[in-house]
């Protein structure tokens, strides 16, 4: 009963849907896209990709993409580029000159005018490749020598930081009542422009073994999962059990194509969808997640290990050089657990048994080196 | 066969109804296509405004308004 | 999609299928089309099935849906259908499938590679400008423009003295334009606004721009425009980069002719009538987005939240739960606008207070003003103060206005049709299940199997495709 004559159809207010930040972590290891070139070359990913950002800015009039290149000396936004890295003696020494509209003045001013393209379009392509040029241009040899796995822990927590902040900036107007000052300020802004932002993470990963950044890329995984954002996988070669579980916590999308060449549509009808499209989507990569971790020392699944206290490091042995775990180096002496394991087996309840063997054990060992023999 | 009949649909209480098939009747049933139910009616779309307007000053006839009481302050 | 493009989809959809191909031959149309027309779940289909090889046979597209996700998903298919976006075919072994429609296909995966050579995304002018404006300028050219064809259409209900002074500001073409829109009435060369005027006046600016090109849209054919060239240089315009000038060479003498009347409106800039060059305002490059907040300007710098709308979401409104009313603001059109429905008492140089009366309300509605745009204007333009609240207005407030409405108007009204005489209970439920997963379903009785719905375009082509598969 809310309009009195029917003539009115404009007066519907039919809220879109809220605008999607994209965070795209690029997994740049030079030595992996090595082994893909056959099937699925870098440039024909770096391709697929464009289309695809493209494609998720022309999905909502507020959607926005980040693009971090996860490379193997160091983790770099390759969209938007921020203002810092770009060259901080410009900046200093222009100061006076530019001071307001430092933020125009800074976007790349060659973009080249192609009445062919969408302009954000063209503009988020040039800095992308731009970037990534550069970045490869600073790759030396020894960089790549050093390592042969990717910082994908480094990039992953640079998004999270670019979504917290995008989040703040996009929050709606504070109810709180701590700073009347505040709320005289954003007499100036509009409320429409304010709307609550939601936000995915997408990593494109080609590396196989991320377990020496077990910590780093875990923690990011326990902050997405607190922030409620997706982290959806897109494996493209190797396989980690990390990464599955990275997507399985934070409710997001695993996949693995058989065919990676056939990328594009992976992205568009796994990847595309945001978080209001999948409420009435069956998304992909619900089935059968290996919830059992890799170990530490020699990188094999197991079943049962054995768990540091204070990293959660998983080992599959006991036998430890020195007693020191092996990722964070405090003091760890498994042997006492792997002792007691068989004499709590028949104490604890038939239904815990596996699971529930190691809690017991604090009293038999050294406080600081208790250790939980684990099964995931 | 499904059949679908033009028309506007007017949503009302059963006093009003009352009166506006007061109208229809005394006008020759020239207003509504179909008694739908208590409270809604199907009026040919063309004889709307017409049909508002006969309403109005029936209701103006009929209907003592009360005095306004605006204090104005 | 949102309340000022709906209108525009709602006109786009009744277009015949020949417009259409002809419309998607453009990338820019089709991206603009895509971005702002269609339902987030049809965006969703489209992009999945635009580079798959083969068609989408319906029985997998259903099985990519959660059960609950149906309505959403027959809506969709309904407006793409519609559109003639996808095409759904039935093979060898009657087996449905859809497809996307060849053109649609081509042109929006050029859109989102950037490939061809059709250059519809608009040519800038390679000479640079002697005369070249800012964008402060552009700002201010277009809320001018914009500002003076409302008050010119309010001016004269209000009694304004001077409102005959402003309509000299409003160009000919666009009063002419005005009256075929049926916004405005002139008689012995006085202006009136009629209950359509009303509705457009209290729209959000986004809203009353297309309100308006789409009257100049169904009167092109009058003046020997084309309709497709006219759409196409429209959802061209929404792609333009604000403040950057193009060249007038490329385009059509359609187009041309369009520059006029579009400038007069204050959507785009030409520093001359026969200048080589134009300059697209705000009121251009919003056309194809709400917020105009996909900008090209760096993100990680601040966000663009203080150059959004020329005019608009400025709240100034302030409303207290005694029907007292502050607006803070110098605008003659706002206090022109409030003075429709409000009884104004006093002004100062930068607010005007008064009350809303149930005297003012129902004159407001006598006017054909309805409750709810009372309501929508004073939500839309409350000050920020207000927004802290949830609702922003104090509930008694909208209430009573409604109440006051309902007192003048005892019935309400929905125009549509009746549906009827089905066969079986079966066909009756499947037919209203559909209409309403549209959401076009108003009433319906379940004894009579009766229902009536406010479109049937899309029904009627639903029992028509149905008749067909038995």
């Amino acid at each position: 009963m809310n309009a009195i004559d029917g003539t009115d159809r404009q007066v519907r207010t039919e809220e879109g849907p809220p605008p999607s930040l994209l965070a795209v972590v690029l997994d740049t290891n030079p030595h992996a896209w090595a082994h893909l070139s056959t099937t699925l070359p870098f440039s024909s990913c770096i391709a697929a990709l464009l289309i695809f950002i493209n494609a998720h800015l022309a999905s909502g009039n507020g959607n926005e993409v980040a693009v971090i290149a996860s490379h193997t000396h160091r983790a770099e936004w390759l969209y938007p580029t921020p203002h810092t890295t770009n060259s901080p003696l410009h900046s200093y020494s222009t100061d006076t000159t530019e001071d307001g509209t430092n933020g125009v003045a800074q976007r790349d001013p060659k973009i080249p005018e192609n009445p062919n393209k969408y302009r954000p379009f063209a503009t988020v392509e040039q800095c992308l490749l731009s970037n990534f040029s550069s970045l490869l241009n600073r790759t030396s040899e020894t960089h790549l020598a050093a390592t042969p796995t990717t910082l994908i822990g480094g990039a992953l927590s640079l998004a999270l930081a670019y979504i917290a902040k995008s989040v703040l900036r996009h929050s709606p107007v504070d109810t709180g009542l701590e700073n009347p000052l505040s709320a005289l300020a954003d007499s100036e802004s509009s409320h429409a422009t304010r709307v609550p932002l939601t936000s995915r993470i997408l990593i494109v990963s080609v590396s196989g073994d991320l377990a020496n950044q077990y910590i780093p890329v875990m923690n990011s995984i326990f902050a997405a999962q607190r922030k409620r954002i997706p982290i959806d996988i897109l494996k493209l070669a190797g396989d980690t059990v990390l990464l599955q579980q990275a997507s399985d916590a934070t409710g997001g999308v695993y996949m693995k194509p058989e065919q990676p060449e056939g990328l594009l549509q992976y992205l568009m009808m796994g990847f595309l969808p945001d978080a209001t499209a999948r409420r009435a989507l069956v998304m992909p990569g619900a089935g059968g997640v290996d919830f059992r971790a890799a170990c530490f020392c020699h990188r094999k699944v197991v079943d049962i290990g054995f768990v540091c206290s204070v990293c959660l490091s998983i080992f599959c042995e006991p036998n430890l050089p020195n007693n020191l775990c092996l990722t964070c180096s405090s003091y760890l002496s498994l042997r006492a657990a792997q002792t007691a394991t068989p004499a709590l087996v028949q104490r604890v309840k038939k239904k815990r048994k596996k699971v529930g063997a190691g809690p017991a054990t604090p009293g038999a060992s050294t406080p600081a080196g208790s250790s939980t023999p684990v099964h995931r | 066969m499904v059949k679908a009949t033009r028309g506007t649909l007017v949503k009302c209480d059963a006093s009003i109804k009352a009166m506006l098939l007061d109208i229809d009747s005394k006008n020759g049933n020239d207003f509504i296509i179909e008694d739908l139910d208590e409270e809604h009616i199907l009026v040919k779309e063309t004889k709307i405004a017409q049909l508002k307007q006969r309403l109005q000053s029936m209701m103006k006839e009929r209907l003592k308004e009360p005095e306004s009481s605006e204090s104005e302050a | 999609m949102s309340a000022s493009s709906s209108q525009a989809l709602d006109y786009l959809e009744l277009l015949p299928r020949q417009t259409h191909t002809k419309l998607y031959e453009q990338p820019s149309t089709v991206l603009a089309i895509f971005r702002c027309m269609l339902p987030h779940i049809a965006k969703t289909i489209v992009m999945g099935m635009l580079y798959m090889p083969t068609p989408f046979a319906a029985v997998d597209l259903e099985a990519w849906f959660r059960p609950d996700g149906k309505k959403e998903r027959e809506k969709a298919l309904a407006v793409l259908e519609q559109l003639h976006i996808v095409a759904s075919q039935q093979d060898d072994k009657r087996q449905l499938s859809y497809t996307l429609y060849k053109g649609f296909a081509r042109s929006l995966r050029q859109a989102l590679e950037g490939s061809g050579t059709h250059r519809s995304f608009g040519v800038p002018s390679s000479i640079p400008d002697p005369n070249r404006v800012t964008i402060p300028f552009l700002e201010e050219y277009a809320r001018s423009q914009w500002e003076n064809i409302l008050f010119f259409m309010v001016g004269s209900t209000v009694g304004l003295a001077n409102a005959n002074q402003l309509g000299n500001a409003v160009g000919e073409g666009t009063k002419a334009l005005l009256k075929a829109g049926d916004f405005i009435r002139i008689s012995n060369g006085r202006v009136s606004i009629t209950r359509a005027g009303f509705t457009f006046v209290l729209q959000e600016t986004n809203a009353q721009v297309w309100s308006l090109l789409i009257v100049y849209l169904k009167h092109a054919p009058q003046l020997g425009m084309s309709e497709t060239d006219v759409l196409s240089f429209l959802f061209m315009l929404g792609s333009l980069e604000l403040g950057q000038d193009y060249t007038t060479s490329t385009l059509s003498p359609t187009q041309l002719q369009m520059l006029e009347d579009l400038s007069a409106f204050g959507i785009v800039y030409r520093s001359s009538k026969d200048a080589r060059t134009f300059y697209p305002t705000r009121l251009a490059v919003t056309l194809t987005s709400d917020t105009g907040a996909l900008s090209t300007s760096d993100p990680l710098k601040s966000s663009p939240v203080g150059s959004s709308r020329p005019n608009a979401n400025k709240g100034f409104i302030i409303v207290e739960t005694n029907y007292r009313l502050y607006a803070y603001t110098s605008s003659l059109l706002q206090i022109a606008v409030l003075s429709l429905f409000t009884k104004l008492t006093t002004r100062f140089p930068n607010l005007v207070s008064g009350k809303l009366t149930k005297e003012s309300t129902t004159r407001a509605v006598k006017l054909g003003i309805s409750s709810t745009q009372i309501v929508a204007y004073l939500t839309a333009h409350a000050h920020p103060q207000m927004q802290k609240t949830q609702p922003f207005l104090p509930p008694t407030v909208t209430d009573q206005i409604r109440l006051w409405e309902y007192e003048g108007e005892r019935v309400e009204t929905t125009t549509g049709f009746l549906m009827k005489e089905f066969n079986s209970e079966t066909e009756y439920r499947d037919v209203l299940s559909y209409a309403e997963s549209l959401g076009v379903l108003q009433w319906k009785n379940d004894s009579k199997r009766l229902f009536f719905v406010d479109r049937v375009e899309q029904i009627s082509l639903y029992l028509q495709k149905k008749k067909s598969r038995v």
